[in-house]
């Protein structure tokens, strides 16, 4: 590695100079480092053992007790929130990448230069402004009076009951994380070696089959990203479900928000959260191992 | 059927597009809706819901998030250029293991993180406070400032640099006369966008900021009440500070790869 003590130092100051060079690095480094340790790494360490406390008269009590997960494992209501959840993460991620593909696709080979970078920022720049009020808004277009069912009206159709329905809620997803998976899935397809695609096509394939056997698996890793963090956001979201969905469907981000509000009880929450990390964790280690599987026939 | 396909997949694109964009139109457009519900027909022309925002608590709400987002920011996009040069131009073990460690509380599930933030600044005695709020807002964006920091290092040329030594310039004197002027829009833009995901940021501000509500947690307790297009009208002011900071980010970063070519082209 290139340093200023190579240029200038020579002999005996060479030695001092390398350790403020270390010294430099580490300087530079740390804030960010201890910064993510202690708000970071600390809390999550806590959690952990928050699951092992119990709550006595409304006062937290550190202590070894499985009362927290034995309180959550045995609740009826417990599984089917936890399965509920993670089919509308699962599916509402999945809902979102496949929605994305001919998007991304007419992104990567159909533009380019400078309208293709407007039509980036056009895609991504929704999903850092107004995160809420888009939920807001889009349970009002799914109300029985909203834009769709005027839209549907005119066409003669009765009204169609959205509110609450798993349709709604899956609408909600895809209009809280549409935009960041197509962004990502349209990296990914841009990055695809063009030549490749038009060597399929000399040979005779048709464009169905250069989408399948080329352009797919050589964006395999965007789309498995993208489909990872569809599934991490829907999997963490209060809003949709709470909202867009009306609290009739609670899901595990619900069930955390009422055990802190109604009933202030860490352990129990810290439970619940533990359960989602594990979750989150399996899913991502799945997805990796789909990414990045069989990448080289030769040496599979 | 080549034709057939192109005007298809131009069509579903644009179908796409009006799907992520009907949300912002409709809640622009209602907010200047005479009646209070965002339902079509459209009512009629009014501008009540933009006047009737003149109140004290939604005033102290945007210059809580303003601070927030100004604070947070600046201390995300300092460390995260920090961190960003150190593993540009430096060398030393478990390099990933730092990069993918500091990378890590984004990719948490923002439930959790809300719920591990409370509980542990509880615990040691920093919750509800406009300050909890910076803190964690600082551990979801200085990743985000990183990141778009290191992609712009990895641009300019390291040369440059061993050019400022040859000529006597100690590292830090290289970096503020060399490397600073060089990444400075990368910064602004870390900067910017940064800001706009903490003023946009619900769920944690929820969670950690006690009485000091911010814009966000404002207008969800607004949620709880009557329907009023107020909420429109507050988002659609909302929406127009933060993509402002958006574009301009987007437009320094697009902007910065064209100069640096030219600039290299004449040296």
């Amino acid at each position: 590695m290139e340093s200023p003590s190579k240029h200038r130092g020579s002999g005996a100051r060479l030695g001092s100079l390398l350790s403020q060079e270390r010294i430099a690095g580490s300087l530079l480094g740390a804030p960010l480092l201890v910064w993510q340790l202690s708000f970071f790494l600390a809390p999550l360490v806590m959690m952990l053992a928050m699951t092992f406390w119990s709550v006595r008269s409304y006062r937290l009590v550190f202590d070894m007790s499985l009362q927290a997960w034995s309180d959550v494992f045995s609740s009826p209501y417990f599984y089917g929130i936890y399965a509920r959840t993670l089919l509308l993460a699962l599916g509402s991620a999945a809902l979102a990448t496949a929605a994305a593909l001919p998007l991304a696709y007419a992104v990567a080979f159909h533009v380019s230069g400078a309208r293709r970078r407007l039509l980036l920022a056009t895609l991504i720049m929704p999903y850092f402004t107004s995160y809420l009020v888009r939920s807001y808004t889009w349970r009002f277009i799914l109300e029985d009076h909203g834009v769709i069912n005027a839209l549907i009206r005119v066409a003669g159709v009765g009204p169609v009951r959205f509110q609450g329905s798993i349709a709604a809620l899956l609408i909600g997803y895809m209009g809280y994380f549409f935009c960041l998976v197509a962004f990502v899935v349209s990296l990914g397809m841009m990055a695809v070696d063009q030549r490749l695609m038009e060597a399929a096509r000399n040979l005779g394939a048709s464009p169905r089959q250069v989408f399948i056997n080329v352009v797919l698996p050589l964006s395999r890793t965007a789309i498995v990203t993208a489909f990872a963090l569809g599934f991490t956001l829907a999997l963490g979201d209060y809003v949709v479900p709470s909202y867009i969905g009306g609290g009739t469907r609670p899901t595990l981000s619900i069930l955390i928000v009422n055990t802190i509000q109604g009933q202030s009880n860490y352990p129990r929450a810290a439970v619940l959260a533990t359960v989602m990390l594990g979750t989150l964790a399996v899913v991502l280690a799945l997805g990796q191992r789909l990414a990045f599987r069989s990448r080289s026939p030769g040496h599979a | 059927m080549h034709r057939f396909g192109h005007s298809a997949l131009a069509i579903y694109a644009a179908a796409a597009l009006v799907f992520i964009y009907a949300p912002f139109f409709l809640l622009v457009l209602f907010a200047f809706n005479t009646s209070r519900f965002p339902y079509w027909p459209f009512q009629g022309f009014s501008l009540h819901w933009f006047q009737s925002m003149a109140n004290g608590a939604l005033f102290s709400a945007v210059l809580n998030s303003l601070l927030v987002a100004l604070a947070s920011s600046f201390i995300a996009t300092v460390i995260g250029a920090m961190s960003a040069y150190c593993i540009s131009r430096f060398n030393f073990n478990a390099k990933n293991a730092y990069v993918a460690f500091i990378l890590l509380p984004p990719c948490v599930p923002l439930i959790v993180l809300a719920l591990i933030l409370l509980a542990f600044l509880r615990q040691v005695g920093l919750a509800n406070s406009l300050g909890s709020v910076v803190i964690c807002h600082v551990l979801l964006t200085s990743p985000l400032a990183f990141g778009l920091v290191r992609l712009r290092l990895s641009q300019v040329d390291p040369e440059f640099e061993s050019a400022a030594w040859n000529l006597g310039a100690s590292r830090w004197v290289a970096i503020r006369d060399v490397v600073l002027p060089l990444i400075l829009p990368s910064l602004v833009a870390a900067f910017l966008l940064t800001m706009a995901v903490s003023w946009d940021e619900f769920t944690i501000a929820w969670f950690v900021s006690g009485a000091n509500v911010t814009l966000p947690v404002f207008l969800w307790n607004m949620f709880q009440g009557q329907v009023s297009a107020m909420v429109n009208a507050i988002g659609t002011v909302s929406f127009v500070g933060s993509a402002t900071l958006v574009l301009a980010a987007e437009a320094l970063f697009f902007r910065q790869r064209a100069s640096t070519d030219r600039r290299i082209d004449h040296g």
